[in-house]
């Protein structure tokens, strides 16, 4: 279904990113790689030291909440961490170029 | 004197020296020769050995050989090794010195045997590795410099008040396993603590290596966290405390490093979080999770190495490393893309790599321990490492927006320090038993178990999967251009803050007083005045001459004084 909305939705907005379909393949890949790997546990004998270790699915479901629970007290709490990018200066380097003198910057032979 | 020469002399030594070689090759290939040197000795010198010396009616003992002070010397002579790789093309006399000296302090003090020589050789970390952030010379960089200095030149002043104390108590100054309790042990695990990054201790790290230069991080993340961690290793093994301390920076750390928007400050959070791996390991004590912290701290070393060299390759093509500037490089650096990718994969401890071999033994150890919840808190920061050092950093850099960029690869010298480092983390993967056979204790263990390969890749699969399903909803905390507020935030702007207040508040009250303390004293003057005065009602009495009989009285009582 996605498939057959994807060129409509290109031809009304023709500014969006090149890399969205790329991103959809990835995401697609990486969704079957998980299933995948999920479905192991119930085709091994799991070791473990706990007893939850044990139970089905329990690393990945682990693994997508924690950073689910990272993602979201992030969110939160940037707005109360975060300050303009000026608010200490001068007396630090975030604001401040890089020494010129000490880059190597070059730029590739197009 | 000495059954075995301290390597830290060969260091020294040759800091000495090298303003007197020529720039260039000559100048860089002898600087090389000194880590090889030094590991050579290290690596071929039996365990047991020592060197003392005599001073101030102390021993000294400058050289200890064992399984845990062999490791970290190897472990530091390979991170010098690498980094003055990396730093090949620098031409900067006082950063080529300081790194020689920093390296060379740091080993020495790895090897100390006794608190006083620990001492010099702490503070020569401190004093030497600041030039690493002053060579940026800079005025941020200048004011990040002092602090930094402050903090750890004041972890030495708090080690020496520990040793004071230690040795007023014990009459030993042998750095040995200490018990926790006694005020001495307490002051020194502060001490410690302060180097160790730990909560409240620790914001000169997030604070200090961002701002040093390109080598200079680098060559900072290698050597005085791990020193520290050393130090705790060998004096706190198995202190209860150290899980909780441990526990809270494996946490933590992790917030600030999925919205810092400078990769080289997000990397300095996620060091500060595995250091909490190493803490805890350390607090757990068991020869397995001595093991571990050992085993963690030699990967982290090599693995957040090779993420600040990627990153510090970046900059310096770029000038920048901040994610709002940043994007689509794969292209244009590949091969730093490549080595990077090495090092993410490696904190995120995917089979083949270092962090898979490490990290392990430390969850292990906990397992084996029966404490669940600090296993559960190791999982969640792998969890949260796994992100921020593995996705993050590779993500917003090489792929994610395109900013036009299209900087040429990283030199030479830069690409061939990334590739040892990452050969470095790939053999640590691939030959956990050779490796661990380097480890202070003698213990079994199996990572390539298939429950093990299986579990990790669940982990790192099921996060990336987390991130493509948020990375474009309004839901992911994407890095913006801000400053993350840590807890120097209390003496950067709240102390200073709250001085002025006061001191405002103090020169208000001082002038008021003076004000109605002037007037006072000049209202009583001039009442006198108005009664005693010339004009004033008494002294109408008085006569002119009676002021003549005075003085005549006084010039005859002085006759009379001169004759008694």
């Amino acid at each position: 279904m996605t498939q057959k909305q994807s060129p409509t939705q290109s031809a009304q907005t023709p500014k969006k990113p090149r890399g969205t379909n790329r991103d959809k393949r990835i995401l697609w890949i990486t969704l079957l790689v998980a299933t995948l790997l999920g479905l192991t546990d119930f085709f091994y004998t799991q070791h473990g030291y706990f007893t939850i270790e044990h139970l089905k699915g329990f690393y990945p479901l682990f693994g997508f909440a924690a950073v689910m629970a990272l993602f979201l007290i992030a969110k939160l709490a940037s707005p109360l961490l975060t300050r303009d990018e000026n608010y200490y200066a001068p007396a630090d380097t975030v604001t401040e170029d890089y020494p010129e003198d000490q880059l190597g910057r070059e730029n590739q032979d197009v | 004197m000495f059954e075995f020469f301290p390597p830290v002399f060969y260091f020294l030594g040759a800091a000495l020296l090298l303003p007197f070689i020529p720039q260039g090759l000559l100048r860089g290939l002898f600087s090389l020769t000194v880590p090889v040197l030094a590991g050579w000795e290290i690596w071929t010198a039996t365990q047991g050995l020592s060197a003392q010396t005599d001073f101030m009616g102390y021993t000294l003992t400058l050289m200890r050989v064992d399984g845990l002070s062999t490791f970290f010397g190897l472990a530091f002579s390979l991170a010098a090794f690498v980094c003055l790789i990396y730093a090949w093309h620098i031409r900067d006399t006082v950063q080529q010195v300081s790194t020689l000296l920093y390296a060379g302090a740091a080993i020495g003090a790895v090897f100390a045997g006794d608190l006083i020589t620990l001492f010099i050789f702490w503070e020569g970390t401190a004093i030497a590795s600041v030039f690493l952030i002053w060579a940026r010379r800079t005025q941020g960089a200048y004011f990040t410099g002092l602090r930094y200095l402050i903090v750890q030149i004041g972890s030495g002043v708090i080690l020496l008040a520990g040793i004071v104390l230690h040795v007023n108590a014990t009459g030993s100054i042998a750095f040995e396993s200490m018990i926790l309790g006694s005020p001495a042990s307490w002051t020194i695990l502060i001490a410690f603590g302060i180097k160790a990054a730990f909560p409240f201790l620790h914001n000169w790290l997030e604070d200090s290596y961002p701002a040093a230069t390109i080598t200079g991080t680098v060559i900072l993340s290698a050597f005085t966290t791990k020193l520290a961690i050393y130090a705790l290793a060998r004096g706190f093994a198995g202190t209860e405390e150290l899980l909780y301390v441990g526990a809270a920076m494996a946490l933590v750390p992790n917030l600030y490093a999925v919205f810092e928007n400078d990769l080289r400050r997000t990397l300095a959070f996620a060091l500060n979080a595995q250091l909490g791996f190493m803490v805890i390991g350390i607090g757990i004590g068991t020869e397995l999770a001595i093991n571990g912290a050992a085993a963690h701290a030699f990967a982290s070393i090599f693995y957040k190495g090779l993420l600040f060299m990627g990153v510090g390759a970046v900059l310096y093509r770029t000038g920048t490393s901040k994610i709002t500037e940043l994007g689509g490089l794969a292209k244009s650096m590949p091969w730093t893309m490549a080595f990077t990718l090495v090092g993410a994969a490696s904190i995120s401890a995917l089979p083949l790599f270092s962090g898979f071999t490490t990290k392990s033994l430390i969850l292990t150890a906990s397992g084996m321990a029966d404490m669940q919840w600090i296993w559960l808190v190791l999982l969640f920061a792998s969890a949260c490492a796994v992100y921020h050092s593995g996705i993050k950093i590779i993500y917003f850099t090489f792929f994610g927006k395109d900013r036009g960029l299209t900087p040429k690869e990283a030199p030479f010298n830069m690409n061939l320090a990334m590739g040892l480092t990452a050969a470095i983390c790939l053999a640590v993967g691939i030959l956990p038993n050779q490796f661990y056979s380097l480890l202070p204790y003698d213990v079994d263990y199996h990572a390539y178990s298939v429950s093990h390969v299986i579990t990790q890749l669940q982990l790192v699969i099921f996060v990336f999967l987390a991130f493509l399903l948020v990375k474009n909803t309004r839901f992911f905390p994407a890095p913006r251009a801000t400053v993350s507020l840590d807890t120097d935030w209390l003496y950067r702007k709240a102390l200073p803050y709250l001085l002025g207040h006061i001191a405002t508040f103090v020169e208000h009250v001082w002038s008021r007083w003076k004000r109605d303390a002037n007037l006072v004293i000049s209202n009583a003057i001039q009442a006198s005045y108005r009664t005693h005065g010339p004009q004033g009602p008494v002294a109408r009495t008085w006569p002119t001459g009676s002021m003549v009989l005075w003085v005549a009285a006084l010039l005859g009582i002085t006759l009379l004084l001169t004759y008694i």
